[in-house]
């Protein structure tokens, strides 16, 4: 078990001892993690502050398969005595799923506001379509595009050492 | 199911560059990603990529091209410098043409990639300053007053329009400097018109007036400035202000009546005010040829040369590089190092410090090198030009201008 130190909130409850937190996906699954894990999730963070019951948090907007990843995420950054390649290392590792996927660490990043997994999956996100076309964008986001054909010329012209 | 992209604090789609009606576009399918996370997306990519994703969609081209997003992503590139690059120019000896090259400046000094000057113009541009990735350059005739600003990422260039004052019968004398208002997250150039006294003396208080990009307008400032920066004064843009080399031709502390007292002259672009600052304590600072200021790892730094002959050939054997510790107290001047050429034949010029610290300097036979301050060792470069024309720019990738 590791022996982060009790967050500093405004609400810290002395009575409440460091503990798991339960999270319910919006499959019905349940998960637990460790309130060091846990707050790294600002989302959370406000939860677990106001409730010391313990009851399942309910997550209605990550399914199973995606909060096992997080919880995952979040203990593995809550670890202390990590030097800063492995984690790196490790965070490439856990990353290194296709596309998806990744959209999906990223959505449930942004719900739970976990600052380190969404700037991790947008860097991710980032490199892969630095080098596309609009084309390739398009079919990526799954995007229609509404650009008259002299409009998207316009600015092709204007611009045509960016598409070299 | 979330449809249509909301501006949310982005307000208003104001900034319409085509005139088409509203599109509404659907960011939608598998990939339902919020317009604030795309945001965050697009922050990370160079300019290059965002150029071409103008292209993807009427809402992607609004997003990219709206002023917030600008700002956001200059401030981003301005706070995370993964690596440094810098932009040469210099008219080449070796091929007989002006360059404008980026160099990668690591460990080493890499050529990067050639960019062409925006203007196609036999007139001579000079620059009068660059910060955050913009370039300001004039072409200082006197009453045909030219300044465009360049961004060499983005490979745009603007003119400005003509400024308030100008001068028909060469009575005066100007000087310009260019640079960023952190509060206003703009860009600014200020102008000073100083009238020609007798013998070559010069009148204050100056005339001022001030150009902001956002308003692409020159505007007057009341402000009764008792400084006079030379001609020759090129400036250094740090801590939010620029400053140059100037006096105070009211400062009747040194003996010799001649020359007054050399100091920093500062204005400071949030409040637009000017100020000063004292040199070094105790070095004799009264030919102003021989002080330039530049930036040093983020602090405001003194060149002072000690040239090689007494004959004012401006070739130095010997220059001083000071940095000012704590911005605006002058006993925190300290002298970092001394350059040392003389062995090499001098140096005529120093045109600005690589991101390790190495100067970048021209010699007396034309050649930029680098010279680590350190060791006082000389890494040659390769390159050849006209000394006068050498100019050593921080490049940032950055959407101003877009």
């Amino acid at each position: 078990m590791s022996s982060s130190p009790p967050p500093s909130s405004a609400a810290a409850s002395p009575s409440c001892p460091k503990k798991m937190i339960a999270l319910r996906s919006s499959d019905g699954e349940t998960f637990e993690i460790e309130e060091a894990a846990a707050l790294q999730s600002k989302t959370l963070e406000n939860m677990i502050d106001e409730d010391c019951a313990g009851t399942p948090i309910p997550l209605p907007n990550v399914t199973g398969k995606i909060l096992a990843k997080v919880v995952e995420f979040c203990s593995k950054h809550a670890e202390p005595g990590v030097d800063d390649e492995s984690l790196r290392a490790w965070d490439a590792e856990f990353v290194n799923v296709e596309q998806a996927t990744v959209f999906d660490y990223i959505l449930a990043a942004n719900f739970l506001e976990i600052p380190t997994l969404l700037n991790l999956t947008c860097n991710v996100v980032a490199d892969m379509i630095r080098g596309k076309t609009p084309d390739e964008i398009r079919k990526f986001f799954n995007i229609k595009s509404i650009f008259s054909p002299e409009e998207e010329e316009e600015v092709r012209r204007e611009n045509h050492w960016a598409f070299e | 199911m979330v449809d249509q992209c909301r501006r949310g604090h982005h307000h208003q789609r104001r900034h319409r560059r085509r005139g088409e009606s509203e599109a509404k576009e659907e960011m939608s399918g598998g990939s339902d990603l919020p317009e604030e996370i795309l945001i965050q997306i697009l922050l990370k990519l160079p300019v290059k990529s965002l150029v071409r994703f103008r292209c993807v969609s009427k809402s992607w081209d609004s997003l990219i091209t709206h002023p917030s997003f600008v700002s956001l992503h200059l401030r981003h590139a301005m706070a995370g410098h993964d690596r440094s690059v810098i932009l040469l120019r210099h008219y080449s000896l070796t091929q007989r043409k002006e360059r404008n090259t980026l160099y990668l400046d690591g460990e080493s000094f890499l050529e990067h990639q050639e960019l062409e000057f925006p203007l196609k113009t036999h007139d001579t541009y000079y620059l009068a300053g660059s910060c955050n990735g913009l370039l300001c350059f004039s072409d200082y005739i006197i009453n045909n007053l030219q300044v465009i600003l360049w961004n060499p990422s983005l490979r745009k260039c603007v003119q400005l329009p003509i400024p308030r004052f100008i001068d028909t019968d060469l009575t005066h004398t100007y000087v310009l400097g260019f640079g960023f208002d952190t509060r206003r997250v703009d860009y600014k150039v200020v102008r000073l018109i100083y009238i020609l006294g007798k013998n070559w003396s010069v009148i204050v208080p100056p005339e001022v007036e001030i150009y902001e990009l956002k308003t692409n307008a020159w505007r007057g400032i009341q402000t009764a400035v008792p400084y006079v920066i030379p001609e020759s004064s090129s400036q250094a843009f740090v801590n939010g202000a620029i400053h140059w080399i100037g006096y105070n031709p009211a400062d009747r502390r040194l003996k010799v009546a001649s020359s007054p007292r050399s100091i920093v002259v500062l204005f400071d672009m949030q409040d637009e005010v000017f100020g000063e600052m004292e040199l070094p304590k105790g070095g004799d600072y009264a030919n102003r040829l021989n002080l330039s200021l530049a930036v040093h790892q983020d602090l405001i730094c003194l060149l002072h040369c000690h040239p090689m002959e007494e004959d004012g050939h401006q070739l130095y054997g010997v220059c001083w590089v000071w940095v000012m510790k704590e911005y605006g107290a002058a006993d925190s001047w300290t002298k970092l190092f001394t350059i040392n050429i003389s062995e090499h034949g001098g140096i005529g010029r120093i045109l600005g410090f690589r991101k390790k610290g190495d100067a970048l300097l021209v010699t007396h036979n034309d050649e930029l090198v680098s010279y680590d301050l350190r060791g006082q060792r000389i890494s040659r470069l390769g390159l050849y030009g006209v000394a006068r024309s050498f100019e050593v720019i921080p490049y940032m990738d950055c959407l101003i201008l877009v």
